[in-house]
């Protein structure tokens, strides 16, 4: 009977010291996570140009309308694409989308910004006058960095057609594209634009691509609240992907060992960096993969020596919530405090 | 003569009805087989096309895997496949024989009805639950503790298997040792040796084979395993032999790639030859386990 006592008295304590050391490891974790967030860089396209920050709501129109103008280097168009014109239910949804009232706003609460007036002009003409319809299903197939403003847009499109049922997945903005391809869906969500050779093979499938801009996004870079560097040039920001730096301190920072993260290549946005800040060619192979934009800014937040590329609404939402904590006074939080809920 | 009574009516209906039986669990023991079959034949269709676009020996020593840009070398992948496998049997090895000699010739009956279950809990714990925990809570303990650069490496990945290697180890070890004959030990005590003495020199060896089985299985669970790696690692598919860095498995790069190949794409043929390559390394592994588990059982009989 003894022995027995000293077993069990032993394994409660042993349970018990495993607990504590595990929520005091966990907690300890947690504290120091909560001040040291993530911040987002400003980028110049060269040395002598002025640097831009993606929250910077001319600068990202000024580029993407034409990058002649200068602007934000990694401001880029979301599209939309159907296969021949938009009838019906894909109709009402596209009319929804390019409306200044709901879809553009619905846009510019997800953290992107909406089309200047005159593409939105260009864009409605495009559409045509319809007709549409009032009831009907579409699926909607495609990009993840889109997926919290194709959230929105579904959350108040239903409400307000109740007998249009619309499902939307994410696999990313390559086999969305394929999708639409198959037939598999209706409506592609792209964060890039179509590549001319799935073009070709599209139409040499029968189909037909009609391409819509929804919405103006800024690529942000972004790096633990622990680096020193606050601007970034686009060849420093590629020797950084390519793999040629690997130490914070070539290009000015502390010394710490750069840590990459990126998408995959499902990805739109994966395709778009790869093209516009690394000229077609591959990134590092150290860098870290992920199907999807929030792990990315959860490991940039956890590793001092990271680095990221995401939506210009996910870096938002981020840093919004680290001002809100500091007590800080920025317009951002200003906009995310309006009241709306956003899904991740 | 007895065959007089054997053709009797109501034997011959026994004997009709013993047949059908035999036979039907025939067809279930061959469809196992064929299943097993198919699987082969399947993987094999669907990776030829790839063989024959890539060299065999392009796709064994190349590099650098970045099938969307054209470049097919499974070796990162493999040696990523390898390296998780190999530390996590290097951290479950100690821990789980450690256990099995626990559980069989140490605890006291009551404790071991208690902690048997216990540890078989431990097998029935889905991956991807291992995986979600690993992701979330181990990787900031790892990069406490060894201070890595990044949160999610090869480490997190490993110490994941291990702990899901070791139920595995010790069910089957502990069968091995549990069958050494009673009067071996009692031969040995009898000797004057103590009770370590004895599993060491007696017990251990006696119950080798099975032991080493029990690992080889459970080194080929770690190398078919998914979706713990596939969150913990990083999914950085470089070559690299720092287990300390972010990397890829050969499962979890096809678990990726899968969602978002299109049937027409050599990507698609290329994660089937990768599958081919898996099944194959598996394929040894067990039969290898299953040689050594059978000479074991011989050695009593």
């Amino acid at each position: 009977m003894e022995k027995k006592v000293m077993y069990i008295t032993i394994g409660v304590i042993a349970i018990l010291l495993v607990a504590g050391l595990g929520a005091a490891l966990l907690l300890s974790n947690n504290s120091s996570n909560s001040t040291p967030n993530i911040k987002i860089l400003t980028i110049s396209a060269n040395t002598s140009s002025t640097a831009y920050s993606p929250l910077d709501q001319n600068a990202v129109l000024e580029f993407a309308n034409n990058s002649a103008n200068g602007g934000y280097p990694l401001s880029r168009y979301l599209y939309l694409y159907t296969n021949g014109n938009a009838t019906g239910a894909e109709w009402t949804w596209i009319n929804y989308v390019l409306s200044t009232s709901q879809g553009q706003k619905n846009a510019s609460d997800a953290g992107f910004y909406a089309l200047p007036a005159d593409i939105q002009a260009a864009m409605k003409a495009q559409l045509g006058a319809g007709p549409g319809a009032s009831t009907g299903s579409i699926v909607e197939s495609g990009s993840t960095t889109m997926l919290e403003m194709a959230n929105l847009w579904q959350a108040s499109f239903v409400k307000a057609n109740p007998g249009i049922t619309v499902s939307l997945n994410y696999p990313g903005s390559g086999p969305g594209i394929q999708n639409l391809m198959d037939g598999k869906c209706d409506i592609a969500q792209a964060s890039r634009a179509m590549k001319s050779s799935e073009k070709n093979n599209m139409t040499a499938h029968g189909g037909w691509p009609v391409e819509y801009k929804v919405a103006v996004d800024g690529i942000s870079i972004i790096v633990n609240s622990d680096n020193a560097l606050t601007t970034m040039t686009m060849d420093q920001l590629k020797q950084i992907y390519n793999g040629n730096y690997t130490n914070w301190n070539q290009v000015g920072g502390k010394d710490q060992a750069i840590v990459l993260y990126g998408r995959d290549s499902a990805s739109g946005t994966y395709d778009y960096f790869n093209q516009t800040v690394l000229g077609g060619k591959l990134p590092s192979a150290s860098m870290q993969q992920f199907s999807s934009t929030a792990p990315i800014v959860q490991q940039v937040k956890d590793n001092k020596g990271g680095i990221g590329y995401v939506g210009i609404g996910y870096a938002k939402e981020a840093t919004a919530s680290q001002t809100v904590m500091e007590g800080g006074n920025s317009v951002i939080s200003q906009i995310m405090l309006s009241g709306v809920k956003l899904s991740v | 003569m007895s065959l007089d009574l054997v053709t009797s009516s109501r034997s011959r209906f026994s004997r009709f009805t013993e047949f059908l039986i035999e036979k039907g669990l025939l067809v279930f023991a061959s469809i196992s087989i064929f299943t097993l079959g198919a699987v082969f034949v399947f993987l094999l269709s669907q990776a030829y096309p790839f063989f024959v676009k890539v060299p065999l020996l392009d796709f064994l020593t190349g590099t650098v895997w970045a099938p969307s840009a054209g470049f097919f070398g499974v070796v990162p992948l493999f040696v990523g496949t390898l390296l998780t496998s190999i530390v996590a049997a290097m951290i479950a090895i100690p821990i789980g024989i450690g256990c099995t000699i626990y559980l069989a010739e140490v605890a006291h009956p009551t404790i071991k009805k208690y902690l048997k279950p216990v540890i078989e809990l431990l097998a029935g714990i889905p991956s991807i639950v291992f995986g979600l925990f690993a992701m979330l809570v181990l990787s900031h303990f790892v990069q406490a503790i060894f201070n890595t650069g990044t949160t999610l490496n090869g480490m997190v990945g490993a110490i994941a298997l291990a702990i899901m290697m070791i139920p595995i180890m010790v069910s089957i070890s502990e069968d091995a040792m549990n069958s050494v004959p009673g009067n071996l030990r009692e031969a040995s005590m009898a000797l004057g040796a103590t009770k370590w003495e004895t599993i060491k020199g007696v017990v251990i060896p006696a119950s080798l084979s099975g032991i080493v089985a029990a690992i080889i299985l459970a080194f080929g669970r770690a190398i078919g395993e998914t979706m713990t790696v596939l969150m913990a690692t990083g999914s950085a598919r470089q070559l690299t032999t720092n287990i300390f860095s972010p990397m890829e498995t050969m499962t979890s790069a096809i678990a990726l790639d899968i969602q978002e190949v299109a049937r027409t794409e050599l990507h698609y043929n290329a994660l089937f030859a990768v599958g081919l390559l898996l099944f194959m390394l598996t394929f040894i592994i067990n039969l290898t386990a299953e040689m050594i588990l059978k000479k074991f059982r011989e050695e009593y009989e």
